[in-house]
């Protein structure tokens, strides 16, 4: 188990699972919902502080060329203590691996997204799991052609720029592990 | 469906969907019983069945454009909610992906959740409420 999750986790980093030869390898397309998630590939993001509200505070977070976004708006979660938010996005990335629930397996399908493409919609949400924030996200993205492909946000490598507009809300919103899927779901009634 | 205030001004609410809720019905509901005026939503999650609509001008109703007897990631779903003769009702429109990562687009008709929908709405100021417009059979916003 360890030598597939290894293996899937070296592929995630080369960004071309299809090239590899390893796309026979069972389990390779797919990854757990627990897969820690690298700090630190996102070095050029900005964070602007738009409204301070009273309660609720608007932040602008903008990643640059390579930046990789999804740890990079964990990173952000994690500096600005953030215990609740919902954002949306649009912009640009080149390479992405996007996800596919499979209720069956309780894994994401990798979908790699090869090359240039535009950010249609990202919509997200964070909460946290054992005092730690969670960042869920979802990605529709168009290719040259206007096609589109979509789904739960993996990795995704910005290019030339990722436009995220963040509400953190006042309030704590917690996540706990369910089994039936091994996805950490948020229940409101948690305190 | 479970649901915690997160905000009072405006009037902000995340409702937490679960396995076999279906979204368009259970918003509808929730926005009766919180008696909610105007108000508009987005959400992320993953469904188990999804009926997309589309709107066909000769009829003036939505045409099922797409039916999805699967488990697909809701990509998008961004609508809102406007009283007609008093009663809330519910307007969005969604994108869903399937295994191969294709994405289907339409009007919100039915979408079964599984296992989780995560969705924020928000009470809308009142002058950005809608009325129903008879002209063309929806509720639009009258400035």
């Amino acid at each position: 188990m360890s030598n597939i999750k290894r293996s899937g986790c070296a592929l995630i980093l080369i960004g071309i699972a299809g090239l590899m030869g390893h796309s026979q390898e069972k389990g390779s397309e797919y990854v757990a919902p627990s897969e820690a998630v690298l700090r630190g590939k996102a070095p050029k993001m900005q964070v602007q502080l738009l409204d301070p509200g009273e309660s609720t505070k608007q932040y602008a977070v903008i990643f640059y060329q390579g930046d990789e976004a999804f740890s990079g708006l964990l990173e952000f979660a994690e500096k600005y203590h953030v215990t609740s938010a919902h954002f949306t996005a649009i912009g640009a990335l080149n390479g992405a691996t996007l996800g596919w629930f499979d209720p069956q397996r309780k894994m994401y399908k990798k979908i790699p997204i090869n090359g240039q493409h535009e950010v249609i919609g990202m919509s997200a949400d964070i909460a946290l799991y054992q005092g730690k924030p969670v960042v869920h996200t979802h990605m529709l993205v168009g290719g040259p052609d206007g096609t589109t492909r979509g789904g739960h946000v993996l990795e995704a490598y910005v290019s030339p720029t990722l436009e995220v507009m963040v509400t953190v809300d006042p309030v704590t919103m917690q996540k706990r592990f369910d089994p039936a899927t091994d996805l950490t779901l948020i229940d409101p009634a948690l305190k | 469906m479970r649901w915690k205030q997160i905000e009072d001004k405006p009037k902000s609410f995340a409702l937490i969907f679960e396995t076999d809720d279906e979204i368009a019905s259970v918003l509808q509901q929730f926005a009766r019983r919180q008696g909610l005026g105007g108000s508009s939503f987005k959400a992320i999650g993953a469904l188990s069945h999804a009926k997309l609509g589309w709107f066909n001008w000769e009829t003036k109703k939505y045409d099922p454009a797409c039916v999805l007897d699967e488990q697909v990631e809701l990509l998008s779903l961004i609508g809102d909610i406007a009283l007609r003769d008093g009663e809330p009702q519910v307007y969005a429109h969604v994108v869903v992906g399937r295994s191969d990562g294709t994405a289907h687009g339409g009007h919100l008709l039915e979408a079964r959740v599984r296992p989780t929908c995560e969705l924020i709405l928000t009470e809308s100021p009142t002058f950005l409420q809608k009325k129903f417009d008879p002209k063309s059979g929806i509720a639009l916003i009258q400035i």
